[in-house]
């Protein structure tokens, strides 16, 4: 007779071993894609324009992370994995990531060109959507802390809702960057739209035979 | 911070302090690229009289060819597979002598120039780069313009074996330009088919190709098999894919904005030190009316060029 009990077998020995990767640890992992743009900066890797590929790469690492924290609790749901308590430190180094692309516009981009900056900022629709993507996403770092949540309680989760149209508006902005419809953007802003749906649904654990 | 109850039993730096110096960490990158890049203030409006030519490498690995891909470096990966030898070029349309000229007849007898011209994408970039080709209007001549004609259309190749791009949807193939005959006749306007004194690189859109320094670089059109001289405004590509964004005069022109980004400034591709790395620091300058060709402002005298962007 097959053991029904097989699914909890597997799931105890991962969980252990996830206790031991520290969600600190992802604070250190997860600088990897910033070293791996400066040593491909230092090769030549770049080419003949690299501030444009910094840019680009920056943001795409943040949405990315982004959206896979997003991923990290329908995972968990299904899987019993324990991956929600890596959730902090996704959100905070997507954030790191964001910000970094957001100074990379300003500074080296616009190179502090006020009164360019500011034409962009309020008549330029996919730069508008970035920059309302980033502000969303300030009071959710600036909360990611235990002391935070203490202090809000109820409300935290309310500031912490704000992913769900950052991720959204974050998607659009990388969409509408381009001169002409992209691939990639089509697929991250479908990602996207799936796991906001998913979000809205019971995940039952995924049975495992 | 009452680390006891912290239920992510983490290292020994208590949350607050690391995601601080996380903020100090990004403070402390904007602080030192500002240093580096020395002043950074909208006063740096001047354009360098003395811009550097860019070199073969850069010219040749930064194109927008979205027939060989999309991304700057497709071209020169891919643009190998197009085969420049044969080349046909249809001369048709209001011209006395019409028909298929195989492009070294085409160009026989014509003076060659070298022309290096500023280069300025709409994207907000621009190069300088050194030409070699003939004058347009020494072409046109020879093939003999009718009274009638008013403008000039250009289409570049078709053929989606070689240039794998127009097997997609991406844009509408062929590619197409246009330019008011005045433009055309104007002597600034060249046809390339050498650059840095060798024959044009495939990636630059060999073996011939526009180049009309007062206007945005997309309408410098590449790899051109049809000349056609037309009574009525030519299609013009981009134009037709975005007519909001893109209209057929397209003159750089710093007053009148792209609806998605400002053309207030450009970067000069090709930096300000030694190598890759200088490349990164690519300053931006105001950009100028007509690109700084101020000989061709008698052409548009009169006209609103906000309206006919």
């Amino acid at each position: 007779m097959p053991n029904i009990n097989k699914n909890i077998d597997i799931i105890k020995p991962i969980n252990l071993l996830l206790k031991k990767i520290k969600p600190s640890y992802f604070y250190i992992i997860l600088l990897v894609p910033l070293l791996a743009i400066i040593i491909e900066l230092m090769s030549g890797g770049l080419g003949v324009d690299p501030m444009r590929k910094i840019e680009k790469e920056l943001g795409e690492t943040g949405l990315n992370l982004l959206i896979f924290t997003l991923a990290l609790t329908p995972i968990t749901k299904l899987t019993s994995f324990n991956l929600i308590r890596y959730k902090r430190a996704f959100g905070l180094m997507s954030f790191f990531y964001i910000t970094l692309h957001f100074l990379t516009w300003l500074l080296l981009d616009m190179q502090l060109r006020w009164d360019e900056i500011i034409i962009s900022l309020t008549k330029k629709p996919f730069i508008v959507l970035g920059m309302v993507s980033l502000v969303l996403l300030v009071p959710l770092a600036i909360t990611s802390n235990n002391y935070s949540i203490r202090k809000l309680s109820s409300y935290w989760k309310r500031v912490h809702f704000l992913v769900y149209p950052a991720v959204i508006i974050g998607g659009l902005h990388y969409l509408l960057m381009a001169k002409t419809i992209q691939f990639d953007a089509v697929k991250t802003l479908i990602v996207i739209l799936l796991l906001i749906t998913l979000r809205f649904f019971k995940l039952k654990k995924i049975k495992w035979l | 911070m009452d680390i006891k109850n912290d239920k992510i039993k983490d290292a020994f730096t208590p949350k607050h302090i690391y995601v601080n110096r996380r903020k100090i960490l990004q403070l402390g990158m904007a602080l030192s690229s500002l240093v580096a890049l020395n002043k950074i203030t909208p006063a740096q409006a001047d354009e360098t009289l003395e811009r550097k030519i860019n070199t073969f490498e850069e010219i040749t690995n930064y194109n927008n060819f979205y027939e060989f891909g999309i991304d700057k470096t497709d071209p020169a990966k891919y643009a190998h597979k197009l085969t420049t030898s044969p080349w046909q070029v249809e001369i048709a349309g209001l011209v006395e002598n019409p028909g298929k000229y195989d492009l070294n007849e085409l160009l026989a007898g014509i003076n060659s120039v070298d022309r290096t011209y500023r280069l300025r994408c709409v994207e907000g970039w621009s190069m300088l780069i050194p030409w070699n080709g003939i004058q347009l209007n020494h072409l046109l001549d020879k093939v003999g313009i009718k009274k009638e004609a008013k403008y000039v259309a250009f289409e570049t190749l078709l053929r989606p074996e070689e240039m794998h791009m127009q097997k997609t949807q991406v844009m509408y193939w062929p590619y197409r330009e246009g330019l008011r005959l005045d433009e055309a006749m104007h002597p600034l306007t060249i046809l390339a088919t050498g650059l840095y004194n060798q024959p044009l690189p495939k990636q630059n859109g060999a073996p011939f190709r526009l180049v009309v320094p007062w206007k945005y670089g997309f309408k410098s059109i590449k790899s051109i098999v049809k000349i056609t001289l037309t009574e009525d405004q030519p299609i013009s590509s981009w134009s037709m894919q975005n007519p909001r964004e893109y209209g057929f005069y397209s003159n750089v022109n710093p007053n009148v904005h792209h609806p998605r980004w400002s053309q207030a400034s450009e970067r000069y591709i090709g930096g300000e030190g030694e190598g890759y790395l200088g490349n990164l620091f690519t300053r931006r300058y105001d950009t100028k009316l007509f690109n700084g060709y101020d000989e061709v402002a008698y052409l548009y005298e009169g006209m609103d060029l906000s309206k006919y962007y």
